[in-house]
């Protein structure tokens, strides 16, 4: 891991290209990162409601974005 | 008359042009009248599409992500900006304390996932980003602009064609089927003399014929109900009751 000073540099950069930069990369990791828990879930046999109520969102949009995983 | 409308189906188009005014959009499709029956909690197809577990707030943003205006925008290009690679997020990450390679091993051994699949395939792609501008006739200028902002209230049926909103090729198409199944259950109807008793553009008809629509976003929509076959049954009997 950066040090703190490494780390409130980039994500609080006053240059648009880093702090934007690390906002679209946290944003693509999150994504990823929610398809593998959701289709984790799924094989738990976890139901598409419940996985919706932990990530709060809609029913219908958990099942809109990861039915077809 | 074979296509009057009843107050849920005019409700349904006026709210559904107002719709498409506020996510920016120049036509009216058949998504954004299904966002209009959902806003009604009076409405048939309310009762029908929430039975089924469509809620407005996810469908109004399937519907925002998935219409497309017919005619392309100005704006078109901002949807073909490239997607962010693998590579350059690892380091974007590293630089907010973020090390995603080890995120990434951890997941491969406990999950037996690659987080670097589709890395960057955003599932409602699109979505935010293909929202027009949201001052509808915003390098229009040669639109009509001597429309009276909250004028028409009053008006009798839904409104239509002011400041340049139109309706889509497919949503023509829907209320073409509505004003033909009428048609059809009138001429059946006229063979037993009871042809008073069929009703005309409902809600209950707007949503079978929306069922059946081809258009994108409605597709994006229904794919998230429980059962489509249910909910057009559903919708179907309440155009029985409608008869009533």
């Amino acid at each position: 891991m950066n040090d703190a000073a490494g780390l409130s540099e980039s994500a609080a950069s006053h240059d648009p290209e880093r702090g934007l930069a690390a906002v679209r990369a946290l944003r693509a990791l999150a994504d990823r990162l929610e398809a593998v828990q959701v289709h984790n879930a799924r094989d738990q046999g976890w139901s598409w409601q419940a996985i919706a109520d932990v990530l709060q969102i809609s029913r219908q949009a958990v099942h809109q974005k990861h039915s077809r995983d | 008359m074979s296509n009057r409308f009843d107050t849920e189906s005019r409700i349904a188009v006026a709210q559904a042009a107002d719709i498409a005014r506020e996510m920016g959009h120049r036509q009216v499709g058949p998504g954004h009248l299904l966002v209009g029956l959902l806003a009604n909690p009076r409405g048939a197809a309310y009762s029908a599409l929430l039975d089924h577990g469509l809620d407005l707030d996810t469908t109004r943003d399937l519907v925002a992500a998935h219409h497309v205006d017919a005619e392309p925008g100005p704006d078109r290009s901002e949807r073909d900006r490239p997607a962010g690679g693998y590579d350059e997020d690892r380091e974007a990450l590293r630089a907010i304390g973020i090390d995603l390679d080890r995120v990434r091993e951890a997941v491969r051994a406990n999950l037996g996932a690659d987080l670097a699949d589709g890395w960057g395939d955003r599932p409602e792609r699109g979505r935010g980003r293909r929202r027009r501008d949201r001052h509808p006739g915003h390098g229009h200028h040669h639109d009509h602009h001597d429309h009276h902002e909250g004028r028409g209230r009053g008006r009798r049926g839904p409104r239509s064609r002011r400041d340049g909103l139109r309706f889509s090729r497919e949503l023509r198409a829907v209320l073409r089927d509505v004003r033909r199944s009428v048609l059809r259950d009138r001429l059946e109807a006229e063979d037993r003399d009871d042809a008073r008793r069929v009703p005309g553009m409902t809600g209950g008809r707007l949503l079978v014929a929306l069922t059946q629509s081809d258009d994108p976003a409605v597709r994006a929509v229904l794919a998230t109900a429980d059962s489509l076959d249910g909910l057009r049954a559903q919708a179907e009997q309440a155009v029985g009751r409608e008869a009533r």
